[in-house]
């Protein structure tokens, strides 16, 4: 599908990619709710049940003015990937000017732990991105949440990342907002810390 | 009233639409994507947020009877279940679309393209069709929660059950709506006696049959639910309306990325985009303008051919039957845009191809315990037959320890059949040792145990017990003893059902303490082998790891690895615990702290001994 590059802000396509259990619903729920208290209109798309013990998990958001919350080839301006192969099955869903944004911890599939097929070397996996679109982060987000403390916030970490890229068009408030819709209080303040170790690093590598 | 965003999920949505048109009673049984309407709904009602009666009712075809009864007082009414659940609650949707209904009642069935999480990708509007009922087709969750006010007037206009069908893409979509808090409204019951309806004889049903056809008549004329076009502005100012010959009809979420793909593709302004609503019964002016006015007409929607096949002009009309559009799996995007150049004679589309990646599939939980279970199963019923059931256990057929899933309840049926058919074989027969979730047992599995136990079959039943009904979110089970509203009901047990089903052979056991687990096995297997024996019912209990409603009583093995492995692959191919990685031949195994959650099983299945606490 074509994709028309733009000046303002119409629309963002924010495609997800990461494997059952890695807290990408969480995510993608953070991401939409950043963008409605940014005064955005936001759809999302998600799958549930059977795919997400252990499978591949896919969700979407689309801020702006759109009559579909899905995502088809070539129509994702940033793509999200809590692990390395889902980053690479999910790069049909970018264009040249896409930004991605990889988690590079791998999850090996039992497909391959069984001996059917080979996991892709990462550096072939980050070339193969790169070459294809206009950015690439990369970064270790369990690390970030290990440095905030929080095991689980690796995907908080990595929404951090985006939300500092400043893709989305809201405010620091916004995104603070969107952490307290989708977390317990109890969970808030652990997270806001892994949040904002990769909100920093999403500013500097676009900054 | 005060107004405000939020974000709602499309079953969120409609559970709101249920609660602000004054339904006063909701009933359900779980299915993926149809779960989170009761789940929404259910949540409310602990809260003390409503009043209105919610059940997570034992299955579809009872929830559905309960819903109705209310509808027959008087009372707006719901039922809700996934596309499969209306096979089983087929029964009662046919005869009362005869009845008809006194209180508005929404059928509310999630159909699920693809299918992601389902044994079929049925379409239920051809189940309103084939019962003659109407089927609205929302594209959203705002328009999910927005028709159920008129699809309660319609209801009630006609005095006919209406059927809502969103799809896992309306159902999963997330969507920012403006909500108003309001009060909920409340109707008293009024049933009033009408046996020629409520009670009829086939006399009265033939009768019954006429003013149903005749309703669905009127209903295909009704304004409430008419299509319509959706580009009138474009195709206006460019004065193009016919300028190809050409349209398009729409419907559900189908129309939505429709709009988009046409507007990418230049063709907006030339190319007619009619949307439809009420799939069936479609309206028959809107049928034949479209038959006088073009030469042809592509019909885009999932996933059978419902407006397709009453659009009567297979000369001009395309799609499902013509073979253009492909006739399984969902209408993506991607498909879409390739229809559609197709269609409108546009040169085929440019893609890179998708990089090759290794694929993923589910499995069990680290520390799940069916997978103990089966493993168990696999050991002690070695070259068996495994009938499995639906649910999470499902994915038993990963470790090779289930051999057919057909429907909620067929594991025990499908037991009998086995059974039946090898018994000839007599001791050469191959064991059979069928697995059924606790809450698939209470859904579908007792009038099959009750006949296999008088047809005289011999098998061993595992029932796996993990006190929840897992797969779709854990609703509760009638072994919980307590309503949704929080008062204490009476707990109706797997053991003494199965019991007054007449097995006489019945353990209870904890898959976790699994040599144990092994022996109630061997001896369950024995009963079925002895002269006086028959059916064997173990139940393996022990809560699902992912509950947080349930506590755990086991105390938690550190395991590690000992210097006796050698990497044999055993513990991860044969078991696949999600904690254990293979790092190749030779080399050790390695445990993931993170994931194990120290359930033990493996130190008892390495045959190298090589796993140990530590």
């Amino acid at each position: 599908m074509s994709h028309m590059p733009k000046q303002s802000f119409d629309y963002l396509r924010i495609f997800f990619a990461g494997v059952g259990g890695q807290g990408t619903l969480l995510a993608t729920r953070l991401v939409g709710e950043a963008a409605l208290a940014a005064g955005l209109p936001v759809s999302m798309s998600e799958i549930h049940g059977m795919a997400q013990r252990g499978g591949v998990v896919e969700s979407t958001i689309v801020a702006g003015d759109l009559a579909s919350p899905m995502i088809a080839a070539g129509e994702a301006d940033v793509l999200i990937a809590f692990e390395p192969l889902e980053g690479l099955r999910a790069l049909g869903k970018c264009h040249a000017e896409s930004l991605v944004i990889v988690n590079t911890t791998p999850i090996i599939p039992f497909t391959v732990a069984a001996g059917q097929g080979d996991y892709p070397d990462l550096d072939e996996i980050y070339r193969r991105i790169s070459s294809q679109v206009q950015r690439l982060i990369r970064l270790d987000a369990a690390a970030l949440a290990r440095e905030a403390a929080v095991d689980k916030a690796g995907n908080v970490a990595l929404v951090g990342v985006f939300a500092g890229t400043g893709r989305l068009p809201a405010d620091r408030s916004h995104w603070e907002q969107g952490l307290g819709k989708v977390l317990p209080e109890r969970l808030l303040a652990g997270n806001l810390k892994a949040f904002s170790l990769g909100y920093d690093l999403g500013a500097a590598e676009i900054g | 009233m005060s107004k405000r965003r939020e974000i709602l999920l499309g079953n969120e949505a409609i559970a709101r639409g249920l609660v602000e048109t004054g339904c006063t009673m909701t009933t359900s049984y779980p299915g993926t994507p149809a779960s989170e309407i009761v789940g929404t709904l259910a949540k409310w009602k602990r809260q003390g947020r409503i009043a209105m009666h919610v059940e997570w009712s034992i299955n579809e075809k009872v929830a559905f009877e309960v819903a109705l009864a209310n509808s027959y007082a008087g009372r707006r009414s719901a039922v809700s279940m996934k596309q499969v659940g209306l096979n089983v609650a087929s029964d009662p949707l046919m005869s009362a679309a005869y009845t008809g209904v006194a209180g508005g009642f929404l059928v509310v069935v999630a159909d699920d393209p693809g299918p992601h999480s389902s044994q079929t990708e049925q379409d239920s509007r051809f189940s309103a069709m084939g019962a003659l009922l109407p089927v609205l087709d929302p594209a959203d969750p705002r328009e999910a929660r927005d028709w159920i006010r008129p699809a309660f007037e319609l209801s009630e206009r006609y005095q006919v059950p209406v059927l809502l069908r969103p799809t896992t893409r309306v159902c999963h979509a997330r969507q920012d709506l403006e909500v108003a808090d309001g009060a909920e409204s409340e109707s008293a019951a009024q049933f009033k006696k009408d046996p020629a309806r409520w009670a009829a004889t086939p006399k009265f049903r033939f009768l019954l049959h006429q003013q149903l056809n005749d309703k669905i008549r009127r209903i295909a004329l009704d304004p409430s639910f008419q299509p319509t076009l959706t580009n009138a502005g474009a195709l206006a100012e460019a004065g193009s309306e016919r300028a190809r010959g050409a349209c398009v009809v729409a419907s559900g979420v189908v129309h939505a990325h429709a709009v988009e793909l046409m507007q990418e593709l230049g063709l907006w302004e030339t190319l007619p985009l009619f949307r439809v609503r009420q799939p069936y019964p479609l309206s028959p002016t809107f049928r034949d303008r479209l038959l006088a006015d073009y030469d042809r007409v592509l019909v885009l929607e999932e996933t059978y051919p419902v407006i397709e096949w009453q659009l009567q002009d297979r000369t001009r009309v395309q799609g499902r039957t013509t073979g253009l559009v492909p006739n399984a799996g969902e209408l993506l995007p991607e498909v879409l845009e390739d229809l559609l150049r197709t269609f409108a004679d546009l040169p085929a589309a440019v893609r890179p191809q998708p990089p090759t990646a290794p694929g993923r599939r589910p499995t069990l939980c680290a520390g799940c315990p069916h997978r103990a279970a089966f493993h168990a199963i696999k050991k002690v019923f070695r070259k068996g037959i495994y009938p499995g059931d639906i649910g999470c256990y499902t994915l038993g057929l990963n470790l090779g320890a289930v051999d057919t899933v057909l429907c909620m309840g067929a594991s025990i049926s499908q037991a009998t059949g086995f059974y039946f058919a090898h018994r000839k074989a007599a001791e050469a027969a191959p064991p059979i040792a069928a697995t059924i979730g606790d809450s698939t047992f209470y859904h579908a599995g007792i009038p099959a145990l009750i006949n296999a136990v008088v047809q005289g079959a011999r098998f061993v039943l595992v029932v796996l017990d993990n006190g929840t009904t897992a797969m779709t979110g854990h609703q509760p089970t009638p072994a919980g003893g307590i309503s949704l509203d929080g008062r204490p009901v009476p707990k109706v047990l797997i053991e003494d059902l199965v019991r007054a089903c007449g097995v006489k052979h019945l353990a209870v056991g904890d898959p976790y303490r699994y040599r144990e687990f092994t022996a109630l096995l061997h001896a369950a297997k024995a009963h079925t082998q002895a002269d006086d024996g028959g059916i064997a019912v173990v139940i393996a209990r022990r809560p699902c790891l992912m509950d947080r409603a349930q506590t755990s009583d086991w105390q938690a093995v550190q395991v590690r690895v000992g210097p006796d492995c050698q990497g044999c692959g055993i513990c991860t191919s044969q078991f696949e615990c999600p904690a254990l990685e293979d790092r190749g031949k030779d080399q050790p195994i390695r445990i993931d702290p993170g994931l194990c959650s120290g359930c033990g099983v493996c130190i008892e299945i390495c045959p190298h001994h090589a796993l140990e606490v530590q």
